[in-house]
């Protein structure tokens, strides 16, 4: 070891002062954090995302050899970061200014719109879907069947869209479940009827679903096809103006904020039209009961909407307070029409301008729903159907075609 | 547990460092050890006792090679040292290499033999290495025998460089092992370039390498080419922010505990042939496979046809080192294949050329590499270059290449520019020629660093749960 070694020595960032700085900035940093973190009650919940946040985790031999103590205390450390909302906003802002435009995979669109990537289709379940529906409809074939799948944001309001993001071509999905179906499937494609009205709200800017009045513009394109006369009259009332839906949560931007309306059909009938203004718009002149049937446990109410929802994070639950198994509706129509609705969440906006026209409605939201379909389709006499879903959904959706090919 | 976690860098570092600080010298490597096996369970709960096997079992090993070579019995000593480079070697190519063996033998001769599907302990391939320096230095007599087995623990295990490199050989270090020193103006640098480290990973490589994993979701045949040459720059950027981010951070960790490690990236995309590329890419890895591999071979000073097969050889290895996949031993052959063409066939006209043609030549040469290196199959090899080449009939640029070249734009520029010295040298300038106010703006903007750095660290567990999705 004759041989003199060269020293090895990495050069020095900047210089003296500037590093004395970045480390007494550094251990101040992750002092204030310690403190914080040790001295502090650990929240339990977030709201901006909620969900319940990992709190210091227990130390046991178990825990310890399968690593899950390790992964949660590592989870605690970061969940219970001090001010994370703000560090969260700061990431959030600093994806902007380098030009990114999405976050979580949700477009920053324009005009404060948070635009949900839509996805590519699953061919295996989108076929066997198809296919369930065809069986189904072709049993029932004096039954008129209407189905309908209402196209994201992104593709009716591309003028939100960041420039140039890429979005699927929902044109030819729609094209390709309409030649998938059977001839006793009545499949409207209401995408061109929404994007002539494409410049108006008919989607939250902060939710991946979509408003009152998209569901009102598709329904006046469904009514012909549902064979109804639409009444064309509602009280339209704004339930709240502080809604920050999915989109919000997911992407981290908490910005906006969206207003929810409620389109209430008024078929003239005046004698129902009491009490306070907004017990009249909940209420309406129409007369109905709603049975919401949740494991097992029926809850019977007076009106599709949920006002406790309002004071909630999602209050997109305003519409039904969320989704059920079977939802049971008996209107005072006496018109013997009796109509069955497969669908997802998308329907809860829509089912407010079905209620003037249908004796009972029976809503089915199969991702929930284990039961015989047959049973009910005699039960309650059913004479019309209508699936409805959002395209995004529907194309992945894996529980529809279990529902439909129930066997006892 | 990495070190770009908020974990590691609000507990773990401010635990480790007071402790380290406040015993005395002598036990500064025990804490050493042991806090670093405290890191390595962390992550290993289990596989710390293969670790520890390793440094008791090589530990004995270097003793006993040094006892035989007293007793002049060479005959003895050889027999231990291959048992010794038998034994790593063997560990490492169980953990890492059985699953692919059977797998190619599974598809080479249509056999079904089942695979095991063994987890990999975390940076085996870097301590594996590290240990074999040693060994085989003793043997070779360049280094003496470690007889102290807590600083040979302290020397394996050594948190700062455990997981992801530098691979630091025991030559380089032994001396540092016994004496180095501690004071704050070595933290301060220390510090920095952990943050220096923390920003590459954080911000750029993580940053970047979403922009690759989108277009890689991205079918073939469907991306426009030139959405496919984004792909595979994104890939280049990432791996090169990502790995040197992390060799940074190591060297800031051991300056903070008053070690120096050697350097292991200098701006490999300023390259001007393959060649150079490699001396400046992963340093201590190709190192390593000079001293150890290359070397011994008959290196240069054999014959043209020796030494192309030494070249192979060694590219090879060094690609089978990266991963247990046909994609890694291509990466190393076509490295290989381009050393002996450099130097038995390009290299004068090579030389010829103007500089702005040898740097196209290297960009070229290493953008193809990573074509090889980036692709999660051999079959995805040929469907990247197909779709690079418009060989689908596809477009050569489409709305999808303007979105993510422009949503991109400026990150794809911040990560060019720090690829290159000019970053580095336009820093130095600030804080050395510009006074206080220099040095201010200079700690400004790694304050700042670290701030975004954690901001998206946070941002790690942000999972919105949305139970009404629907």
């Amino acid at each position: 070891m004759a041989k003199k070694r060269k020293r090895i020595r990495q050069p020095q960032i900047g210089s003296p002062k500037m590093r004395a700085i970045v480390l007494i900035f550094f251990a101040a940093l992750i002092i204030v954090a310690d403190i914080i973190l040790l001295f502090s009650h650990s929240k339990s919940f977030s709201e901006t995302e909620n969900r319940v946040l990992q709190q210091a985790p227990e130390l046991t031999m178990n825990s310890l050899i399968s690593g899950k103590f390790m992964t949660q205390e590592e989870d605690f450390v970061t969940d219970q970061f001090f001010m994370r909302d703000a560090w969260i906003s700061l990431k959030l802002l600093a994806d902007r200014l380098s030009g990114k435009a999405e976050s979580n995979n949700v477009y920053l669109g324009k005009e404060g719109y948070l635009i949900e990537k839509p996805v590519v289709p699953s061919e295996e379940y989108l076929t066997r879907n198809l296919q369930a529906i065809n069986a189904f409809a072709d049993r029932y074939s004096e039954v008129n069947t209407v189905m309908t799948l209402v196209p994201p944001v992104a593709w009716v309001c591309d003028q939100l869209l960041p420039d140039n993001a890429p979005c699927e071509n929902v044109d030819a999905i729609m094209a390709s479940v309409k030649s998938g179906l059977s001839d006793n499937v009545d499949f409207v494609d209401i995408t061109a009827a929404l994007k002539e009205h494409k410049t108006e709200p008919l989607y939250f800017k902060t939710d991946h679903h979509w408003k009152s009045l998209g569901a009102k513009y598709a329904f006046d394109v469904l009514a012909s096809h549902l064979d109804v006369t639409p009444v064309d009259d509602y009280s339209v009332m704004t339930v709240t103006t502080d809604f920050a839906g999915t989109m919000a949560s997911n992407s981290g931007d908490t910005s906006q904020r969206d207003s929810i309306e409620i389109y209430v059909p008024l078929t003239g009938n005046a004698e129902a039209l009491q009490g306070s203004q907004s017990e009249r718009a909940l209420a309406s002149d129409l007369e109905y009961v709603v049975e919401y049937t949740d494991a097992g446990e029926t809850v019977k109410t007076a009106t599709i909407y949920n006002s406790a929802a309002l004071s909630q994070k999602d209050k997109y639950q305003v519409f039904l307070g969320g989704n059920h198994p079977l939802i049971n509706i008996k209107t005072s129509a006496d018109n013997g029409r009796n109509l069955l609705m497969l669908k997802d969440s998308y329907a809860n906006t829509f089912l407010q301008f079905l209620l003037p026209y249908y004796q009972t409605i029976t809503i089915v939201d199969p991702r929930y729903y284990s039961d015989d379909i047959y049973k009910l389709m005699s039960d309650r006499g059913i004479t019309d159907v209508l699936i409805l879903y959002c395209e995004n959904y529907f194309i992945t959706d894996n529980s529809l075609f279990g529902v439909l090919e129930f066997e006892v | 547990m990495l070190f770009s976690s908020l974990f590691f860098i609000c507990i773990f570092l401010p635990v480790t460092l007071i402790i380290y600080y406040a015993v005395p010298w002598k036990f500064k490597n025990f804490v050493l050890l042991i806090l670093s096996l405290v890191f390595y369970a962390w992550g290993e709960p289990v596989y710390v006792i293969l670790m520890m096997f390793s440094i008791v079992f090589n530990y004995m090993a270097g003793i006993q090679m040094g006892d035989f070579r007293k007793l002049k019995n060479e005959r003895r000593r050889k027999i231990v040292f291959i048992f010794t480079v038998a034994v790593n070697l063997g560990m490492l190519g169980f953990f890492k290499y059985f699953d692919f063996l059977i797998g190619s033998i599974n598809g080479l001769f249509g056999a079904n033999i089942p695979l095991k599907n063994i987890a990999l302990p975390i940076g085996i391939s870097f301590y594996t290495f590290q240990i074999l320096s040693y060994v085989i230095d003793v043997y070779w007599g360049k280094v003496p025998v470690q007889k102290n087995i807590i600083s040979f623990g302290a020397y394996i295990t050594m948190f700062p460089q455990l997981i992801a490199g530098p691979i630091v050989r025991y030559e380089d270090i032994m001396s540092q092992l016994k004496r180095r020193t501690i004071n704050i103006r070595k933290i301060a640098d220390g510090a920095a370039w952990f943050i220096k480290g923390l920003s590459k990973k954080v911000l750029l490589a993580n940053n970047i390498g979403m922009l690759f994993d989108s277009i890689s979701a991205i079918d073939a045949s469907e991306r426009a080419v030139t959405t496919t040459w984004l792909m595979v720059a994104a890939f280049a950027l990432q791996i090169y922010f990502d790995f040197s981010g992390y060799s940074d951070m190591a060297v800031g960790l051991g300056k903070m505990m008053g070690f120096e490690f050697v350097q292991n990236f200098d701006h490999p995309f300023t390259s001007m042939s393959a060649a150079e590329f490699w001396r400046r890419w992963h340093i201590s890895l190709g190192t390593w496979f000079r001293e150890y591999v290359y070397i011994p071979l008959g290196g240069n000073r054999c014959s043209a046809l020796k030494n192309m097969r030494n070249l192979m050889v060694v590219w090879v290895l060094t690609g089978l080192w990266h991963g247990a996949a046909w994609n890694f031993i291509l990466w190393g052959a076509f490295f290989g294949v381009m050393m002996i063409l450099e130097k038995y066939v390009i290299g004068n006209f090579l030389e010829r050329l103007p500089r702005a043609l040898r740097h196209l030549y290297a960009a070229v040469v290493t953008f193809f590499s990573w074509i090889l290196f980036s692709a999660p199959s051999t079959a995805e090899i040929g469907r990247t270059i197909v779709s690079g080449t418009g060989g689908y009939g596809n477009a050569f640029i489409d709305s999808t290449t303007v979105y993510f070249f422009m949503t991109n734009l400026v990150l794809i520029i911040i990560c060019i520019l720090c690829s290159t010295p000019l970053v580095s040298n336009l820093f130095k300038a600030l804080c050395r020629n510009f006074g206080t106010g220099g040095e201010a703006a200079g700690a400004i903007c790694y304050c700042l660093m670290l701030v975004v750095s954690m901001a998206f660290l946070v941002n790690d567990t942000y999972n919105p749960f949305l139970y009404f999705r629907f």
